[in-house]
């Protein structure tokens, strides 16, 4: 898989990461070039103990995983005179359907475990996994969020056949 | 001053000011509250309705700007027989919604694009959706819009 993707130019890169009884570890493929950086793909694998409603809990990761996306790419508050200086979706964007990667969500039971939450343990970990797979494949080391204010043009594809869109974020 | 508009089929005489937003028209005078308020700039789409067919974000159209045009809530999405229309099956196959709030405007936005193009591609729905949803159900909205689609067929 590594030289496959070596092959098509892309650098894949883990974040792993522990979460509140729940393991869950992410791995995002990008391609990239010096200045852009394009998120193609997500996979997640997540044990929440027992898992009741598998359907749900992909739900779940699909909406953590954008939502921790968002944060990471845009989510930026800033104060001015005491005053939170954006107001709206105009001065703080967030995650639309154009920039969503593909994302697969494996779920692994361990049903003797205790039954845990699905909603927030998948957020945490897009942030560490999208920044390293950018230290992978440009040498270059994000270490404030959000990530466009790193200056990086960050796009987002969609793998597969017909899906061959490349958005600008 | 006084308006007439159609509301899904329904005829309303409103009293309102001529800046008053369709939205509130919808809501407030109607009691049609499928439609949302969501950031009230026409940036995230919860509001979105059809009027003449066309999907318009009805927090920034007032309702001097109706002009007698047609105007299709969520309520009103399905005509004739058929208790739901194939994009709310698809949405309920694919158990597209979380909290739910967004979730009226995005279908009605994806029930334009339908009627303007039968089979989208990828590309298609990535510009005609530009509705917000914080819960982060794009992946399923696409999939949804895609099953609805090929139910034309």
């Amino acid at each position: 898989m590594t030289e496959a993707c070596e092959a098509r130019g892309l650098s894949r890169r883990r974040g792993v990461a522990f979460s509140s009884r729940r393991y869950v570890a992410q791995v995002v493929e990008v391609s990239a070039t010096a200045n852009s950086v394009n998120v193609e793909r997500v996979v997640c694998a997540f044990d929440c103990g027992r898992a009741i409603n598998p359907n749900s809990i992909v739900a779940q990761g699909e909406g953590s995983i954008l939502f921790g996306f968002s944060a990471a790419l845009f989510g930026e508050i800033t104060l001015k005179d005491g005053r939170v200086e954006q107001s709206n979706f105009d001065t703080f964007p967030v995650v639309q359907l154009k920039h969503c990667p593909a994302i697969e969500i494996r779920i692994l039971e361990t049903p003797e475990a205790p039954i845990g939450g699905v909603g927030e343990p998948m957020t945490g970990m897009i942030a560490p996994a999208v920044t390293n797979a950018i230290f992978d494949a440009t040498g270059r080391r994000i270490r404030k969020l959000p990530i466009v204010a790193s200056g990086l043009a960050i796009t987002s594809h969609r793998g597969g056949s017909d899906r061959g869109l490349t958005q600008s974020v | 001053m006084i308006f007439a508009i159609k509301v899904n089929g329904t005829s309303w005489t409103v009293e309102a000011h001529e800046d008053t937003p369709l939205l509130w028209v919808l809501r407030e005078h109607c009691g049609l509250t499928g439609t949302k308020f969501g950031c009230g700039a026409g940036l995230c789409g919860a509001c979105t309705v059809h009027v003449g067919g066309t999907a318009v974000r009805s927090c920034l159209m007032s309702i001097s700007g109706v002009k007698g045009s047609d105007v299709t809530t969520i309520e009103g999405l399905v005509v004739g027989a058929e208790p739901l229309h194939p994009l709310q099956k698809a949405w309920i196959a694919e158990q597209v919604p979380q909290c739910g709030y967004c979730q009226s405007g995005m279908i009605m936005a994806a029930a334009a694009l339908l009627r303007k193009k039968r089979q989208p591609t990828d590309a298609d729905i990535t510009q005609a959706i530009t509705n917000i949803c914080r819960c982060g159900t794009y992946p399923r909205v696409r999939r949804a819009i895609h099953r609805a689609a090929a139910s034309n067929d």
